[in-house]
């Protein structure tokens, strides 16, 4: 039986959750679930009642960023892997990230194959 | 700012832009060398804070736009509503912005806004807030200009 995975895309941009969206579905991997939240505290209410084994997060978002929901995600033990997905790819910025829990990093712009990339790396 | 700093900026939002219009949207961005004048009815403009401070925007038409989301999104324009078409506007100036600042410095983190979008009248509007010293780049997307416009707010750029 092919396996099939549920994935969290956090961005308060529609468009982009829709570009990641497609991206996602044209890759061989088979989602269940690809969920959407505007930002970090809708992703944390999709979490409470969802099982998700990948999350991609933008972290200029308003209300709650980026860092701020893997901050939360490590407090509350969630165990899924986090990657961010940011035009800030500053050393600074990264190095925050990967602190607070992140586990990869793909700047904007990005190609489809840094998408596969990070699937191959955290659901194979 | 001198023009020897101009002109490196000019390369510096040249390169950083185009990879963003190749990489996400498919197009080629020429960058024009005069400062164009056009008659443009979208603005788009985001903030940043960091080892410089200022803003940018992009003035561009409608139609563009529709090209640029159609192309993003992989959708024919005319399924595309004004909502989406604002909000991937919005998605363009915060992937150039951060683009540009990233190459300015890939060190420190500049704390940029959230992009708001101008359209029509409040378009002509936004044009009459910005301050007296901008910096003006002009570009064109097949037969499309647009123009992209740093203001900064202290100092200047170094090198």
């Amino acid at each position: 039986m092919v396996k099939s995975y549920s994935i969290l895309v956090v961005d308060d941009s529609r468009s982009l959750r829709m570009v990641i969206r497609k991206l996602l579905e044209s890759t061989d991997y088979l989602f269940s679930n690809i969920y959407e939240a505007g930002n970090g505290k809708e992703a944390l209410d999709l979490l409470k009642d969802n099982e998700v084994n990948m999350v991609l997060t933008d972290i200029n978002m308003p209300e709650m960023d980026g860092i701020n929901l893997v901050k939360v995600m490590k407090m509350r033990e969630y165990d899924i892997p986090t990657i961010v997905v940011s035009t800030d790819a500053s050393q600074e910025t990264v190095i925050t990230a990967i602190k607070f829990g992140a586990k990869g990093y793909i700047k904007k712009p990005f190609s489809a194959d840094k998408i596969k990339d990070v699937l191959d790396k955290f659901l194979k | 700012m001198n023009e020897h700093k101009y002109s490196k900026l000019h390369d510096l939002i040249a390169v950083s832009a185009s990879e963003v219009i190749e990489k996400m949207f498919y197009k080629t961005l020429t960058p024009v060398d005069e400062d164009i004048m056009f008659n443009f009815e979208v603005v788009v403009t985001i903030s940043f804070k960091g080892k410089y401070d200022g803003t940018f925007w992009i003035v561009l038409g409608k139609q563009l736009c529709y090209e640029l989301s159609a192309s993003f999104l992989s959708m024919n324009a005319e399924d595309l509503d004004d909502e989406l078409v604002h909000d991937t506007t919005k998605e363009i100036i915060n992937m150039v912005c951060g683009n540009v600042l990233f190459n300015f410095d890939k060190q420190k983190k500049f704390d940029i806004t959230i992009p708001s979008i101008f359209v029509d009248t409040n378009a002509q509007s936004q044009i009459l807030t910005m301050p007296r010293t901008t910096y003006p780049f002009s570009f064109r997307i097949g037969k499309h200009p647009l123009k992209m416009i740093l203001a900064l707010k202290m100092g200047d750029i170094d090198g």
